[in-house]
């Protein structure tokens, strides 16, 4: 029993839905890339297998041998191949089974479903086709559609390869390459008209699709085809009976069934009833089994010699139609090529036949089949084994063709009859190469010399480039086809080079880099260009003139505010009136006069030099007033030049005010607190721990006077001098807590008034009081009734500020009204801002 | 990964800190006062490493060119003087005093009185190269503050000068609300800063 599944590689049987074999691995169905797009739709619409197989149970073991042969061989071809090759041997079986008339009928239920014949063309297809019986007349077929007009559609489909597989490949795509213009236009259409029903309906099965195309076609132009077709099938069953020697079994176009009976493999007589009564004279393809043709489909190869309706596969559809067309029109010619042949092939099977009833050749057949190949057109020295030579090189080309043929003619739009167009078209496909290529016979391409050459139509030239865009699928079989020479992969195919292939590369060709620019764009380089190279370059700078307009100015306002501070100085006038007594310094007043005489005081010089005078003028009469109050003073500070401030400060009141402090009797100077806001916190914490000695390095914490001082709290006052507004935060934030009920006084700068400001008018009273700047210290002079630094500077201050005003305003509208000031030669060298 | 040691340390430390202030624990108060006055010994020390840093750095700079770098000998030479002076005088000593009140003040003192001059300049040049609304908002305020500042020529306007005046009303009411702003931020600020700290997320320390 011949198995289903058998490997190839071992010879061993496997399982049917097995892929590849369960002893060698060796995959059972070659992997070819399909390249027809419909190709799922073609597979899944084709017959289902359970009615084969049952039809293979009524069938001989002769033939279900051959179907197992056939079925191993198809497991070895591409389904790519499946359409055409269905396509041939579907058209033979029908015509075997009606004496022409049932395979030009299974045509006219493959053509009902044509999907090419669009709904867009309708109106131009029902008139033409009216005349489409006239149009299928021998002797138009013979001029008008010769041999080589099939190469449009099926140009290569055996001769060019050994091997079919390979041809197959090619073929496919120039299906549609091939094809004319019109049909390509029409398969396009019904390509979308398929898309947009598939959009509809995306549950719709792939049964229901072929019923889609069914329907969508027009009945009319079926029943016209129909007409047509029979008319065509008329013409070809006279001529092949004319042409045949044999006028009891009828012939197909092909002249298969010709030849099959002169083999006589098989007695019609003896033939099962499932193939006798739906296919007379069904002299079933035996040569076509015992090829093993690739891409043979078992079940449809039965399904079609029972007749049935093909499930619709478009390509399957389009072959058929075009091979029914061709063989119609070329019948007469290649049948009178085929006579030779036959009788050869006659010659040969009566010497089989002879032999015995069950015919040797069938036995050894069975012995043999297994090691078969699928693809057996080799000539075989055993009598048994059937020369299939004839199939290979002669007749079935030129039955392809001849379907070709056919199906074109069928498939011939309204502009068949535009015969200028359509002899040029046939003319072009006459060209000896590609007769050559499709290896017919020297008397079918003589029959295209005849014809002059031509050139190639529009639909020909745009198939040129297709090629020439697709290198890679040529390059992926060419290294695929590669085969390791060396090394212990040596014999395997598609082995990834062991040298790195970039090392053949050469270097690639260097393209112009001159750009196509205009003279504007140059400029424009140039410029640009300029830029780069001078950003490297430093530009020089120019000599700054001595004199200018601005520092002419600034020495304006130097020499104005100078003048008039020293003249008010010089002439000691005191003629402005004083500010009036604001509450902070009332504050300051009465936390002064508070303290007891000889209290401690704790006083911070917290100021910049640079501000001294301003502070020296606020801070001057507070601390007169401190040492007329008699107080202790205890000197700290928290910037480094504090100490040494405080006592140029106690000296300058000294001076002014008559008084005699000194350290340490009067006062002490405790120095620098380090740690800024946290130094300032400890000192508040402990001041004995954190400034043991005062700056000179005594004890004075033994002191008499302060001998009794643990914390802040037991100073009778808290008296501050800065300028800077972090500071005064400073110490009212981390010192007047621990000051407890003891007041906290300061002398500010003016620009300090407006930060400190809050902590005076707070509930909290977290101030008691502060003097700020010159006004303040004049108007606590005032109050005080003495004699300060605050007035002496305030007739100054207040006539720099007025002279400061008047300057600004001048100045500015100066510049605003005079856009540029007309400078001396001299000095309008540079007038810089 | 590498523990944090830094971080752990200042985190620890910032927490005893902390909770020395709102817990009245004796030895959490303890451990507080030890802290703050290691934090002030440090930057005591810092003080003196910024002293060092900065001879060090003029000195190199006047060891490489003696020409081009003639500030850079001056302030070694009266760092070395003051250092001397302030070392064997002592801080408040006379001769300690002497280059504080004829040197160091007056030198800084003419760098303020500078001051004044390059700001009425300065004005006056933003009527021309920046006049816009900001800069006549500020030329107008300074123009102002000043004029209402003194009495002009002697004479006290009712309603412009004194307590009641448009300056006192200016000071006390823009300027304050500005400064409590400030001073608001301020604080938020620095809760925010130290809550980094603690958890780590701010590591002005390092690591």
């Amino acid at each position: 029993m011949v198995s289903d599944n058998r490997c190839m590689m071992c010879g061993k049987d496997n399982p049917p839905d097995l892929e590849e074999c369960q002893y060698c691995q060796a995959r059972l169905k070659p992997l070819i890339i399909s390249n027809l797009p419909d190709e799922s739709i073609t597979r899944t619409d084709q017959a289902p297998p359970a009615p084969i197989e049952k039809q293979k149970s009524d069938a001989p073991d002769w033939l279900q041998d051959l179907g197992g042969s056939v079925h191993e061989s198809e497991d070895n071809l591409t389904s790519d191949l499946e359409p055409a090759f269905d396509d041939v041997f579907k058209l033979p079986d029908a015509d075997l089974t009606n004496n022409g008339q049932d395979w030009l009928a299974d045509l006219r239920v493959d053509g009902g479903g044509l999907p090419d014949l669009s709904v867009e063309d309708d109106t131009s297809w029902d008139d033409e086709d009216k005349d489409f019986g006239d149009l299928i007349d021998e002797q138009v077929l013979e001029d008008r559609i010769p041999k080589s007009q099939t190469d449009q559609v099926f140009p290569s489909p055996v001769v060019e390869d050994d091997d079919l597989e390979i041809p197959s490949l090619e073929i496919e795509p120039s299906l549609d390459e091939d094809a004319p213009e019109w049909l390509q236009q029409i398969r396009s259409l019904h390509k979308l008209e398929q898309e947009s029903s598939q959009v509809d309906d995306d549950s719709q099965s792939d049964e229901s699709f072929d019923i889609e195309w069914d329907d969508n076609l027009d009945l009319a132009r079926k029943d016209d085809l129909e007409e047509g077709l029979d008319r065509a099938s008329v013409i070809f069953q006279d001529d092949v009976t004319s042409e045949s020697s044999d006028e009891d079994v009828a012939d197909s176009p092909l002249g298969l069934t010709d030849r099959l009976d002169n083999l006589d493999l098989v007695d019609v007589d003896e033939l099962p009833d499932w193939l006798s009564s739906e296919s007379k004279g069904s002299e079933i393809d035996e040569s076509t089994s015992e090829i093993e043709l690739p891409g043979v489909d078992e079940s449809e190869f039965v399904t079609a010699l029972s007749g049935d309706s093909v499930p619709y596969d478009e390509e399957d559809d389009l072959l058929t139609s075009d091979a029914d067309h061709d063989a119609e029109s070329e019948a007469p010619e290649w049948l009178a090529g085929l006579s030779s042949v036959a009788d050869d092939i006659q010659e040969e099977a009566e010497l089989v036949s002879s032999s015995e009833d069950v015919p040797d050749w069938l036995a050894a057949l069975e012995k043999s089949s297994p090691e078969i190949p699928p693809i057996s057109f080799k000539e075989e020295d055993d009598v048994g084994d059937l020369d299939l030579e004839w199939i290979e090189e002669d007749t079935l080309t030129e039955n392809i063709l001849a379907i070709d043929d056919a199906s074109d003619v069928l498939d011939q739009p309204p502009q068949i009859d535009d015969a200028e167009l359509f002899e040029g078209e046939l003319t072009d496909l006459q060209d000896d190469d590609f007769v050559s290529q499709l290896g017919l016979d020297e008397s079918v391409a003589d029959d295209s010399d005849s014809v002059e050459h031509g050139e190639l139509p529009i639909w020909m030239e745009s198939m040129k480039p297709v090629e020439a865009v697709t290198p890679e699928i040529g390059s992926l079989q060419t290294a695929e086809s590669q085969v390791e020479v060396s090394g212990p992969l040596a014999g395997l195919q598609g082995v990834l080079p062991a040298e790195p292939e970039f090392s053949d590369f050469v270097k690639p060709a260097v393209g112009s880099v001159k750009l196509n620019i205009i003279e504007k764009q140059h400029a424009q380089i140039a410029i640009l260009d300029e830029l780069i190279q001078s950003e490297g370059i430093s530009a020089p700078i120019p000599d700054q003139p001595v004199v200018t307009s601005q520092s002419i100015f600034r020495v304006v306002i130097f020499s104005i505010l100078v003048a008039i501070i020293a003249w008010t100085i010089f002439v000691g006038s005191q003629s402005q009136p004083l500010p009036a007594f604001p509450p902070e310094v009332f504050g300051v007043n009465s936390a002064v006069n508070n303290i007891p005489a000889g209290a401690p005081v704790l006083l911070a010089v917290d100021y910049d030099i640079g501000l001294s005078a301003e502070m020296e003028a606020a801070s001057s009469v507070l601390l007169d007033h401190l040492l007329i109050r008699g107080a202790y003073l205890t000197v700290v500070s928290t910037t480094t030049t504090g100490p040494a401030q405080a006592e140029h400060l106690i000296n300058t009141v000294n001076i002014r005010s008559e008084h005699q402090y000194s350290d340490p009797d009067q006062y002490t100077n405790l120095g620098f607190i380090p740690g800024g806001h946290s130094g300032l916190f400890a000192f508040a914490q402990a001041p004995r721990q954190v400034l043991p000695y005062s700056i000179t390095g005594d004890h004075v914490w033994e002191s008499e006077h302060l001998a009794d001082i643990i914390s802040l709290e037991q100073f009778a006052l808290t008296a501050v001098i800065t300028e800077d507004p972090v500071k005064a935060r400073a110490w009212i934030e981390q010192v007047q807590p621990m000051l407890g009920d003891k007041p906290l006084i300061m002398a500010l700068s003016a620009q300090a008034d407006p930060m400190v400001r809050p902590y005076y008018d707070n509930q909290s009273n977290q101030l008691q009081g502060f003097v700020s700047g010159v006004a303040g210290g004049a108007s606590y002079e005032a109050l005080l009734n003495r004699l300060g630094l605050g007035r002496i500077y305030w007739d100054a201050f207040t006539r720099a500020s007025i002279a400061g005003v008047v300057l600004i305003i001048v100045a500015g509208l100066v510049y605003k009204l005079v856009p540029k000031i007309e400078l001396p030669n001299f000095l309008a060298q540079k007038d810089e801002g | 990964m590498k523990f944090p040691f830094s971080t752990a340390i200042a985190i620890a430390f910032g927490l005893i800190v902390l909770l020395g202030y709102f817990i009245d624990l004796p030895i959490l108060i303890t451990l507080r006062d030890v802290f703050v006055r290691w934090a002030i010994l440090l930057m005591t020390v810092a003080v003196i490493v910024g002293i060092i840093n900065l001879v060090s750095v003029h000195w190199k700079k006047f060891s490489k060119d003696p020409g081009e770098n003639p500030y850079s000998i001056i302030l070694l030479v009266a760092f070395g003087l003051t250092l001397m002076v302030a070392g064997f005088f002592g801080p408040t000593g006379e001769w300690s005093l002497w280059i504080f009140n004829h040197i160091q003040m007056p030198v800084e003192q003419s760098l303020m009185a500078i001051l004044v001059v390059v700001l009425i300049y300065s004005i006056a040049r933003m009527f021309k190269d920046r006049f816009n609304l900001i800069s006549i908002v500020f030329i107008v305020t300074v123009l102002v503050m000043l004029i209402l500042a003194v009495p002009w020529f002697g004479v006290a306007i009712p309603g412009l000068h004194g307590p009641g005046g448009i300056r006192s009303l200016i000071t006390e009411i823009p300027a304050i609300a500005g400064a409590r702003g400030i001073l608001i931020g301020i604080g938020l600020g620095t809760i925010a800063t130290g809550l980094r700290v603690l958890i780590g997320a701010d590591r002005p320390y390092g690591g």
